[in-house]
């Protein structure tokens, strides 16, 4: 009988520790995989800022959480004085010359157990 | 309950807790590369997209080029005809010939200098100076996008692919494999001259007739087709430098998988497509305005020749002169754009045609 109690008080919270750990685990992993979409969330969103900057110029980098700079040596495509259909981009030169737009836009993920990382993304439309 | 049977569950729940481990860890492991891939793709399509546009890009500044050669081919023929129109010419002393040799003379300057203006123009059209010239500026974009992916050797811009625009041969002008099909006009130059006849005292000059035919230059370029049967596809493939769980991963895309899915394919490369065009610019009158057996009409009106006039004018190019229009610039387009139109070049041909790409199936494609 002293045998047998020792056993079963020994045993006492082994299932609430287990318990404790795997959730603890599984919550680390659940908030992983939340940064890691959120880290897909802001590399997208720097990708499309940064391509649609190079095509259209800056308008396009603002917006909550967009920090960016636009490089643009040389006119950009966008001309927002052009008329005409479809028409919001510049008239090419009539030269063969180099040419360079552009656009590098950043975003960071949600701050959350694992920090938050910035991303940023140059998109480039050039001849050289 | 016995003692002896409490024994094998010493060690149940550490061996639990390693496969929960394990679990989540791969678990863990496919969101990470799922991330990756996504990112990846995102990349390589704005790679894709960014090549096409700055390839098309080159492109409108070459059609640009080649509007102002036409309009200086246009202005050279209208300047030659001002000249020709300006006055009565006069014909040899009593050879009784409606031919000045002064105003033939003049019109072989006029040939001289128009044939070294589409000498020029043809230069600039060639196949290896404007469509290399793209590619050239399409590849540069494609290693500016994606210098930190493994870029194969597979991206391309269908200039292998012939339902491509890309492709040598698909544009030919004069001969001479261009960048699209253009057509050289003819024109017709002539005056009015003053035949000198024999007559009671020596030599008379007659009343004004025209030239007995009138000479015919290579003038000004027209293009045949209208859009779109210019735009630039590029494919660019590349695959992820790193990748999680993918044990049989290989950069050059010889083997295994982004998820070690396939060891017999390919799929560790990614492919994207870009499609962008040139357009709102004309290098001259199309087919669907102009006649272009050389009379060269526009809806009744005189554009360049006129049969029924007694000479040649030059305002007789006013019309033409409308259509030049250096304002090409470059929009990006798609896949599935042109399909069901009577567009020469189809992407989805291009992309079934293609004998060197990855992507082979134009329904894949859903850009």
């Amino acid at each position: 009988m002293i045998r047998r109690a020792s056993i079963t008080k020994r045993r006492r919270g082994q299932a609430a520790v287990e318990t404790m750990l795997l959730t603890f685990m599984v919550m680390v992993v659940l908030l992983g995989v939340v940064h890691l979409f959120s880290l897909t969330w802001a590399s997208q969103n720097a990708h499309i800022r940064a391509r649609e900057a190079a095509f259209h110029g800056d308008a396009f980098l603002t917006g909550t959480k967009a920090s960016s700079q636009f490089i643009q040596p040389g006119s950009a495509p966008f001309d927002p004085g052009m008329p005409g259909p479809g028409g919001n981009y510049t008239v090419a030169e009539d030269s063969i010359t180099p040419f360079q737009f552009s656009a590098t836009a950043t975003d960071e993920s949600r701050d959350d157990l694992f920090g938050s990382q910035q991303i940023e993304v140059t998109a480039t439309i050039t001849s050289n | 309950m016995k003692p002896g049977t409490q024994r094998p569950r010493r060690g149940q729940a550490a061996v639990l807790i390693a496969l929960c481990m394990f679990s989540l860890v791969v678990f863990l492991a496919f969101a990470t590369n799922m991330g990756i891939l996504v990112n990846d793709k995102i990349r390589i399509q704005n790679a894709a997209d960014m090549g096409a546009y700055s390839a098309a890009y080159r492109e409108a500044q070459v059609l640009n080029r080649l509007t102002r050669i036409n309009q200086e081919i246009l202005n050279e023929a209208k300047r030659c005809r001002q000249v020709l129109e300006g006055r009565i010419w006069q014909g040899v002393p009593c050879e009784c010939q409606a031919i000045a040799p002064d105003a033939d003379a003049f019109i072989q300057g006029c040939e001289s200098r128009l044939q070294a203006l589409e000498s020029q123009f043809l230069a600039e059209a060639e196949y290896t100076a404007s469509v290399g010239s793209m590619l050239s500026a399409g590849r540069a974009a494609l290693d500016a996008n994606v210098s930190d992916l493994s870029m194969t050797s597979g991206s391309h811009f269908f200039e292998s692919s012939p339902a491509s625009p890309t492709s040598q041969g698909s544009g030919v002008t004069k001969s001479v494999p261009t960048l699209t099909t253009f057509e050289q006009l003819q024109s017709y130059f002539d005056y009015f001259v003053m035949p000198s006849c024999p007559c009671l005292i020596g030599c008379c000059y007659q009343p004004q007739v025209p030239r007995i035919q009138p000479i015919t230059l290579g003038s000004y370029f027209i293009k045949p087709d209208r859009d779109p049967d210019m735009w630039v596809m590029a494919e660019a493939s590349g695959a992820m430098k790193t990748s999680y769980l993918d044990i049989a991963y290989s950069p050059s895309g010889g083997d295994g998988g982004y998820f070690g899915g396939s060891s017999t394919g390919s799929d560790d490369v990614m492919t994207a497509i870009g499609v962008a065009k040139p357009f709102d610019g004309s290098v001259g009158p199309t087919a669907q305005f102009i006649d272009v057996d050389g009379s060269s009409r526009l809806d009744g009106f005189a554009a360049g020749n006129n049969e029924a006039s007694p000479i040649q004018y030059s305002f007789q190019f006013l019309v033409p002169e409308t259509f030049m229009q250096p304002t090409y610039r470059a929009r990006l387009a798609g896949v599935h754009e042109w399909e069901g139109s009577t567009a020469d070049f189809n992407p989805a041909d291009a992309i079934s045609s293609n004998p060197v790409g990855r992507t082979s199936d134009p329904s894949r494609i859903h850009h």
